[in-house]
């Protein structure tokens, strides 16, 4: 039986949205009655605004990263479903002001389907704006066909840099170049224990046997392409350590960036044992570790497991990285 | 069929469409998420609110107006490609004020390419084309051999379900399902599967 704080099944979305902003209402606003997440105090005119639609039921999700030097909107659909381009559309043109506009999608057929739609309709209108795809997840396409590959949360470090020179100023070209650069220097593998149940119909998905690892299990826990049996993390998170830096590759001497996305059901003690098994196994690969992020980010409800991104760094990207940034879910000051 | 005749004709439609929720959910729960017949029954629900009591001036009017609904009240991959269909025929029918056998054609032909246009999706990669593309050579088929209208859709829908059933024996290429590669074998898909149960919907209820 689910056992899950909810009301009506198809108010799920809607009271997630109020309720988000709600708890984060100095730094969010969500017009009444829209799925149009937006930042409290809007970017200064003229700076380019990055924008994303993309599906529910992994909250925070990119609602978490709205704020300064982050994402200005995030237009929701219903739970693991992208909102229409339609809507996306119009969920655009109500903040636009005539800034550039960034339209970001993580490579999921739903998203780049309606991200299309709501792009192209912002070109008919002759705003100037650029689209951008975010993909990462090694498990999802081979070495070679990166642009085939899923978006995941190594989308972070994209968000992070590209919004923070879109902050400074810099122009559209600029901030694609840099969301660009980030997203080529970024590899993501995630890894399930569990399985977790869809909200609206009760249904257990993507179970995974005791004995195993779903390796590459998604973001929507669909069963992955690879199992490894379940033993310890330093055994198993040294094997996705490998297959990252074997994938990208990153080499002796490189500085990289960690980020342990937990699913949800992780708790924070475990994905602290994780970060330590990684800066070791890095460490024994000679490759250095400039700073790590852990958290629930891009979680899939209530399954265990969590996703593992490396970001290589360079002058550029370190300094951006370290520009200050606040939103719900990250900030550096 | 009038315009009148096909808009009752298409709220009959998605209110069948909204009956399949739990079977459509649990072919999707397979190598999916589950949700596929929640999302299916909001698209139609929402389709039958926008036709249902108002006026239109041509038949195709009324399935650009559905794929409208459709597309607006669901995103994710299903909306747009749904929405497409329906809407796929808008210019070309565009004059027409009564649908025969060749209206139907046009406008199963120009769903089927509309909607390979918007997924990217060929024959064989394991989506409601699938069901979909057979079911217009079917129709095409019947038709040039001089079938009447319920005739060519009845075969239409034979041919959708025969081909909802062989995507059983494809590995998909398409949306989520391709990145399980040979794990996608042995079940029905569910968009397939939908799209079939549309035409033969359509079918039980054209007439010449």
């Amino acid at each position: 039986m689910m056992k899950k704080f909810l009301n009506k099944p198809e108010d799920i979305m809607d009271e997630t949205m109020r309720g988000y902003a709600q708890t984060n209402r100095r730094k969010l606003y969500l017009p009444e009655g829209t799925h149009n997440m937006m930042r409290r105090e809007p970017k200064k005119k003229g700076l380019v605004k990055l924008v994303v639609g993309n599906g529910g039921g992994h909250e925070p999700g990119l609602m978490g990263w709205i704020g300064y030097g982050m994402y200005d909107l995030d237009c929701l659909g219903n739970f693991f479903t992208a909102q229409a381009g339609t809507v996306f559309y119009d969920a655009i043109r109500s903040i636009d002001d005539g800034s550039p506009i960034l339209l970001t999608i993580s490579n999921h057929a739903g998203d780049v389907m309606n991200g299309n739609i709501a792009y192209s309709m912002c070109l008919e209108d002759d705003m100037e704006i650029r689209k951008v795809l975010f993909y990462d997840d090694i498990a999802t396409a081979p070495k070679g066909q990166e642009e085939e590959r899923r978006g995941g949360a190594g989308m972070l470090f994209s968000i992070k840099t590209a919004g923070a020179l879109a902050e400074r100023g810099g122009s559209l070209d600029e901030v694609v170049r840099v969301w660009n650069k980030a997203r080529d220097n970024t590899r993501t593998l995630s890894i399930a224990l569990t399985s977790w149940t869809h909200p609206a119909t009760g249904e257990v998905m993507a179970s995974t046997p005791d004995d195993l690892a779903n390796i590459g299990a998604g973001v929507h826990g669909e069963a992955g392409p690879a199992s490894m049996p379940f033993t310890s993390s330093a055994v198993m998170i040294g094997k996705m350590c490998d297959m990252l830096i074997d994938d990208m590759p990153y080499n002796p001497g490189d500085e990289i960036i960690v980020l342990i996305n937990g699913m949800g059901a992780t708790s924070m003690m475990e994905m602290s044992v994780v970060a330590q098994d990684v800066d070791k196994h890095v460490a024994s690969r000679g490759i250095k570790v400039y700073d790590s992020v852990a958290g629930n980010f891009v979680t899939t409800q209530e399954m265990a497991g969590l996703s593992l991104s490396f970001l290589k760094l360079d002058d550029e990207l370190k300094e951006l990285w370290n520009d200050p940034c606040s939103s719900p879910a990250y900030t550096n000051r | 069929m009038t315009t009148q005749e096909i808009q009752q004709m298409m709220l009959s439609v998605a209110e069948e469409m909204t009956r399949h929720t739990e079977m459509l959910c649990e072919l999707d729960s397979y190598i999916g998420d589950g949700d596929h017949g929640i999302t299916i029954e909001r698209g139609f629900k929402a389709v039958m609110e926008q036709i249902d009591g108002k006026s239109f001036e041509t038949p195709v009017s009324v399935f650009v107006a559905a794929g409208d609904a459709f597309m607006n009240t669901t995103g994710g991959a299903i909306g747009p490609l749904m929405g497409s269909f329906f809407r796929g025929a808008r210019k070309k029918l565009a004059e027409a004020r009564e649908w025969g056998a060749e209206e139907f054609e046009v406008f199963l032909s120009s769903g089927l390419r509309q909607i390979k246009l918007v997924g990217e999706a060929n024959e064989g990669d394991r989506t409601l084309v699938d069901a979909l593309s057979p079911a217009v050579d079917a129709y095409s088929k019947a038709r040039a051999e001089g079938a009447a209208l319920d005739e060519c859709m009845k075969k239409a829908a034979d041919a959708a379900e025969a081909g909802a059933q062989a995507t059983k024996n494809m590995i998909a290429k398409k949306g989520r399902a391709k990145f399980l590669g040979e794990k996608s074998l042995g079940y029905v898909d569910a968009g397939a599967t939908s799209m079939s149960l549309l035409i033969r919907t359509m079918s039980n209820l054209v007439h010449s």
